[in-house]
């Protein structure tokens, strides 16, 4: 990768975000809302690499979510470490450990990444419930407001715009990751392992990575919601929690950025309609993601931009002729 | 110690049943079922409905709920994979596993609720004993069992015209529809199979899990790693990779703690991936990439 790319969109999304957010989202929920949509888009863009662009199905995002949430809250009530260094080094220890064990999977069918991932998923609240003397066990732990030189962030509102920066920063990085060696590695590796590694791309060192990337999302994306709920239990991380990411992702859109942001949004804003039907809510995130790969494998995003294109084309009279 | 093993050994002949199924259906059609546990706990609330609603007597209720596995395997084949129409994308049809995993774990709690319930009939008592070992009738009908699905299984594959089409489809679908084999007709069949088998396991552990519509997660990772053991093609690879996972789990119960069982499985996953990633038996042919 020799230059960074400044995506407009980025930049347009960025803006928006920052100056509507106070103008209109009084409400203390809302603002909630919209911090739980900044965190989880981060999450789904993460998985988006793994699954859309590597063709691996992580069902660990939940795990390294919590791993991450709790690294860090471990180490800012343990040793008092600031929230800003502490949500860097538990994304990227999170990342070393998902690209650590994504190496072996990588180097076979992509059914033992999914398996190894599922375990993964099983086993973190199963061993954060038994470390107790560090974890705290069932309790859980609650970290501290994160302070922005000296100032504590208390309120949902100024939580948004540290969410909103992390997310900006790292939507740009996935951006150039996408769009540069690392992307194209991936999508070549995907299309065709024999050709990739003909052309010098070590394929299980591609795939292993594109774990790693979307642990250090999803344990980014599990620091900032531990300190905003000022809560972590092993229960936030369950298998289940899996699931509901991988369907964002589906819905959205798994070939795109932005439909991984679409996607977490909508489950985000729809999640407290049936927050107290968990069965149903079940059956819903599996009936869509049965449904969207059935019918629309490229997710809503491409819905999306197959109407652009349509009305582009119609706009110009060429609707007939490009049939 | 000697008991240990003995539980170990029939808990491990149940996840090597359902990791059969599994590891059968992944050999012949190309799709990791995720929702094998969640298809085989459906069986058991079919077979629990029958005796509580419609006051069937066991046997008739045991067979309805053998009838039932083998159907709804045939129509996931059907309705949501269908190998034989158009090439399979694996990601597409993993996706559409889990998808149905949860599909099915929501539909059961909204029928039956979450609460653990008791089967109303079991097999209970002791088979056999000496000094401190005890053989309860259950395990002893679930190595009676194993045994006999094991044999009948391997006797199928070998000497069978339909086990002949399966290896071949295993091999070379697209040859194998050249030589006249039905791939449809192979495809739904061996999901029928492969259902079967994992509601057979998830009947002999009913008295361990309870009829809950979560009882089959642990057995659905503790078979993934018996079919990982076996490399995800060797059939007696995953018979012994089953076994092994149940006296592993048996033996963490009994001398760490029972919470663990999932953290070792994950353990042993990733350190079968590093030093045998073709699997126990496995040969050296597995694909690369």
């Amino acid at each position: 990768m020799k230059r960074w790319i400044y995506p407009r969109g980025v930049i347009i999304l960025a803006i928006i975000l920052a100056i509507a957010f106070p103008l209109k989202f009084g409400t203390s929920y809302s603002q909630y809302t919209l911090d739980l949509i900044l965190i989880y888009g981060l999450l789904a863009v993460g998985l988006m690499i793994a699954v859309g662009y590597a063709g691996q199905v992580s069902i660990g995002q939940s795990a390294f979510m919590g791993l991450g949430a709790y690294l860090a809250t471990i180490l800012t009530i343990n040793d008092h470490w600031s929230f800003w260094l502490a949500l860097p080094v538990a994304a990227i220890g999170a990342g070393l450990f998902g690209y650590v064990i994504g190496i072996p999977a990588s180097r076979l069918e992509t059914v033992y990444f999914s398996v190894l991932t599922l375990g993964l998923a099983a086993a973190l609240p199963e061993a954060l419930i038994q470390l107790t003397s560090v974890t705290n066990g069932y309790a859980g732990l609650t970290p501290t407001y994160p302070t922005f030189f000296g100032i504590p962030l208390r309120t949902n509102a100024s939580f948004y715009y540290v969410a909103l920066a992390i997310l900006v920063i790292l939507l740009w990085v996935a951006h150039n990751w996408i769009s540069g060696n690392v992307g194209r590695s991936l999508v070549a590796a995907r299309e065709s392992p024999l050709a990739a590694q003909a052309l010098g791309i070590s394929v299980a060192q591609v795939k292993a990575l594109a774990l790693g990337i979307s642990a250090f999302y999803a344990a980014a994306a599990g620091v900032l919601l531990a300190f905003l709920n000022q809560y972590v239990t092993p229960d936030n991380f369950s298998v289940t929690e899996s699931f509901t990411f991988l369907a964002m992702v589906i819905v959205g859109g798994m070939n795109s950025v932005w439909g991984a942001l679409i996607g977490a949004a909508l489950f985000t804003v729809l999640q407290p309609l049936t927050a107290n039907l968990q069965a149903l809510q079940q059956v819903i995130i599996g009936a869509v993601m049965i449904v969207v790969m059935k019918f629309l494998p490229d997710g809503l995003w491409s819905l999306g931009r197959r109407t652009a294109r349509l009305t582009r084309l119609w706009g110009e009279g060429r609707l007939h002729a490009e049939r | 110690m000697g008991q240990v093993l003995e539980t170990g050994i029939a808990m491990g002949s149940l996840y090597s049943l359902m990791a059969l199924g599994m590891v059968l259906i992944f050999r012949t059609t190309n799709v990791v079922n995720f929702a094998q546990g969640a298809m085989a706990m459906m069986s058991t609330y079919i077979a629990f409905a029958f005796l509580t609603s419609l006051h069937w007597p066991v046997w008739a209720a045991l067979i309805a709920a053998m009838a039932s596995s083998l159907a709804l395997g045939a129509l996931v084949e059907r309705v949501f994979i269908d190998h034989s129409s158009r090439p399979s994308a694996p990601i597409a049809s993993l996706i559409i596993t889990l998808g149905l995993y949860s599909v099915l774990e929501g539909v059961a709690t909204i029928i039956w609720g979450a609460n653990p319930t008791a089967f109303p009939w079991t097999l209970n008592g002791i088979f056999w004993h000496r000094g401190h070992l005890v053989v309860s009738t259950n395990d002893a009908a679930t190595f009676a069992v194993t045994l006999i699905l094991v044999v009948g299984l391997f006797a199928l594959l070998r000497w069978t015209r339909i086990g002949l089409a399966m290896r071949a489809m295993a091999q070379d679908a697209s040859t194998a529809q050249l030589m006249g084999i039905s791939l449809a007709k192979i495809s739904s069949s061996t999901w029928a199979l492969g259902s079967a088998l994992g509601a057979v396991s998830a009947l002999f552990l009913l008295p361990i899990t309870y009829l809950q519509p979560t009882m089959m997660d642990t057995a659905l990772l503790l078979a993934f790693s018996a079919a990982v053991l076996g490399g995800f093609s060797n059939l007696p690879g995953t018979l012994l990779g089953g076994l092994i996972v149940g006296v592993l789990e048996s033996l963490v119960g009994v001398y760490v703690s029972n919470q663990l069982q999932n953290t070792v499985v994950f353990a042993l996953i990733i350190v079968v991936l590093y030093l045998r990633p073709q699997g126990l038996l496995g040969r050296h042919d597995i694909k690369k990439v």
